[in-house]
């Protein structure tokens, strides 16, 4: 890995370690939908993923925005966009899976439902897919008002929509759905594993896209 | 104009410019001297009393002209239009930067001051004309522009990397960069808790970190006050001196007799007075 | 372009480098020089040119001043080339050769291509 990824990655990470505050709440916010679920197993799983998906995509978005006012004299300084961008996702793209990783463990800890393994893999695509679609929305929101509305209609509507409308695969989290479903009922489930891992791939990589031609053209190549 | 009154008011203008009245007494009375022994009218032979008095406030102080002659072309830009939304920014500009030379960069709010130093920093791009910067560029934009949670150190590391500093390195020569504008960076918190006219220092710092060949820095001292504008002048003369160039938006009524070379924007786009 | 006098525009850079070759004969005073330079076919020299770049020069250590009485009317200011001034006219005045005998070549080069 680059010097320039590894020192954008750090500086990404420990700014976000003085905001206390901010990182208990995105702790808080899986727990809560967890927890208010608590009495129906399935369902509490079901929302821990939704909110494993939602606090990833804030804390990219967020992050995306707080980079605003050095990203672009920080390139003048030398670093290029590619290596500015990349550091900092895979910052947090590190911090969603440590989120996803301590949630497995909750969940095997307290209630196990399924195999452990089936909820590792739904929980780290769920966070790997909510930094891609918040770095995306991050890269095209003019500011902080607007990322936040933006993530608000894409989780909204992820709610909204029937899952089982074709409409639905067009959402960013239609795989977390899939791939917990699947946790929940093993290998018997209807869900299809590989129908699930390609969304969740075409998702990662149009976010990419659209980050890589938002950030360049905000950055300057 | 008659001589008396000409005289009259360069040694009003001499006072305006808060030249020292041994200084000013002796301008005037060789100017007088001048005068009478030339029969000349004083308009034709020294100019308006205002631009004559400014001549010799420049000339006056030493570090703004002592600098080594200005050396080779560091930035140049010629004929640069902009547009931005529907409005024009720039309209056929014209600008030098060389080596040695501190060149202010003035003109009234919305004549694109900004534009053209992101245009210099290589963050926008002209809609015409041509640019040409030779060499590293240290940019520090009019807000913001550091990291709010990080502390200095951490921001000179980031910023030094960047340079191809070592980690050392970049905090070292961050903290003497710092130390020049009587700022002790070593033990500071984060950016967040800086109060605004650190937060510049810091700023200013950042983009002199690791000697970029061209310095552009847009309102670095808002927010200063006297002793650390003074200092941060003292840092550039420094920096141009070493042979160094640097571009500086201000609005200060001082910045003009301590820059090399002003360039105002607005109006003609020909530089007011060159470092020559 | 329109014609003009290109004298002054030639002059700006030298300007100094004459006042410290004509202080070299010995002290002089602004107006003396002035006229001194305007007889050496420099044409007139504004006050505005003449004594920024005295002052810059005596600020620099070049040039000390001194001042007399005058004839009847204000003191006059006396420019005096210090040690330090002539070692700087030494070195300028060999670079200024150099660029003159560089502007030169050029002249000849193109007047001889004709």
């Amino acid at each position: 890995m680059s010097a320039a990824l590894l020192s954008v990655g750090e500086m990404t990470l420990r700014g976000l370690s003085r905001r206390r505050a901010s990182l208990a709440l995105l702790f808080a916010l899986p727990l809560a939908f967890y927890l208010a679920r608590h009495g129906q197993p399935w369902q509490a799983v079901r929302f821990l993923g939704v909110g494993l998906a939602w606090a990833a995509s804030t804390i990219a978005l967020f992050a995306a925005l707080d980079a605003r006012g050095t990203e672009p004299r920080l390139r003048v300084s030398g670093w290029s966009w590619r290596d500015l961008v990349a550091g900092r996702v895979g910052a947090i793209a590190l911090l969603g899976l440590v989120l996803a990783g301590c949630y497995v463990a909750l969940v095997a800890v307290d209630r196990p439902i399924g195999t452990t393994g089936s909820l590792a893999l739904a929980l780290a695509v769920t966070a790997i897919t909510g930094v891609a679609t918040g770095s995306a929305l991050g890269a095209l929101a003019p500011r902080e008002l607007e990322g936040a509305l933006l993530l608000f209609i894409v989780a909204g509507l992820q709610m909204v929509v029937d899952p089982e409308a074709g409409a639905a695969r067009l959402l960013p989290f239609w795989s977390t759905r899939e791939l917990m479903t699947r946790a929940i009922e093993g290998s018997s489930s209807s869900a299809s594993l590989a129908a699930a891992l390609v969304h969740a791939g075409a998702t990662v990589a149009l976010c990419a896209l659209v980050t890589a031609i938002a950030s360049r053209r905000r950055i300057g190549a | 104009m008659r001589t008396a009154t000409w005289i009259e008011q360069l040694a009003h203008e001499l006072a305006a410019l808060d030249v020292p009245s041994a200084d000013a007494a002796a301008i005037v009375v060789e100017a007088e001297s001048h005068l009478g022994e030339a029969a000349a009218d004083p308009l034709a032979a020294f100019g308006a009393p205002a631009a004559y008095a400014r001549l010799m406030a420049d000339a006056l102080a030493p570090a703004a002209s002592a600098g080594p002659a200005a050396g080779r072309v560091r930035a140049r830009v010629a004929g640069v239009h902009k547009r931005y939304r529907g409005r024009t920014v720039l309209d056929g500009v014209d600008l030098t930067v060389r080596d040695g030379e501190a060149v202010l960069l003035i003109g009234p709010n919305g004549c694109g001051k900004s534009t053209l130093v992101r245009i210099l920093a290589g963050l926008q791009r002209p809609d015409g004309g041509r640019v040409a910067v030779d060499g590293s560029v240290g940019y520090a934009p009019q807000h913001g522009g550091v990291a709010p949670h990080l502390t200095p150190s951490e921001q000179f590391v980031l910023f030094g990397r960047a340079r191809g500093l070592s980690r050392a390195a970049a905090i070292r020569d961050g903290v003497r960069l710092a130390d020049q504008l009587a700022w002790d960076a070593a033990r500071a918190p984060v950016a967040a808790a800086l109060s605004g006219g650190t937060r510049q220092k810091l700023s200013i710092v950042l983009a002199a970190l690791g000697e970029p060949d061209l310095l552009l820095l847009d309102e670095p001292y808002q927010g200063l006050d006297l002793d650390s504008a003074q200092r941060f002048w003292e840092l550039l003369w420094d920096w141009r001196d070493r042979g160094r160039a640097a571009l500086v938006v201000a609005h200060a009524r001082d910045a003009l007799e301590r820059a090399d070379a002003v360039v105002e924007l607005g109006r003609a786009s020909a530089p007011l007075r060159s470092a020559a | 372009m329109k014609r003009t006098d290109q004298r002054p525009a030639w002059l700006r850079g030298v300007l100094d480098l004459c006042l410290l070759a004509l202080l070299d004969e010995g002290e002089a005073y602004g107006y003396e020089l002035a006229r001194r330079l305007e007889e050496l076919g420099f044409g007139a020299i504004p006050g505005g040119s003449l004594y920024p770049a005295l002052l810059r020069r005596e600020k620099l250590g070049h040039l000390r001043a001194e001042w007399r009485a005058g004839d009847g009317g204000p003191g006059r200011k006396y420019y005096v080339l210090t040690p330090a001034g002539r070692a700087a006219l030494s070195e300028e005045r060999a670079a200024w050769r150099a660029f003159a005998g560089s502007v030169e070549a050029a002249l000849a080069g193109a007047e001889a291509a004709r």
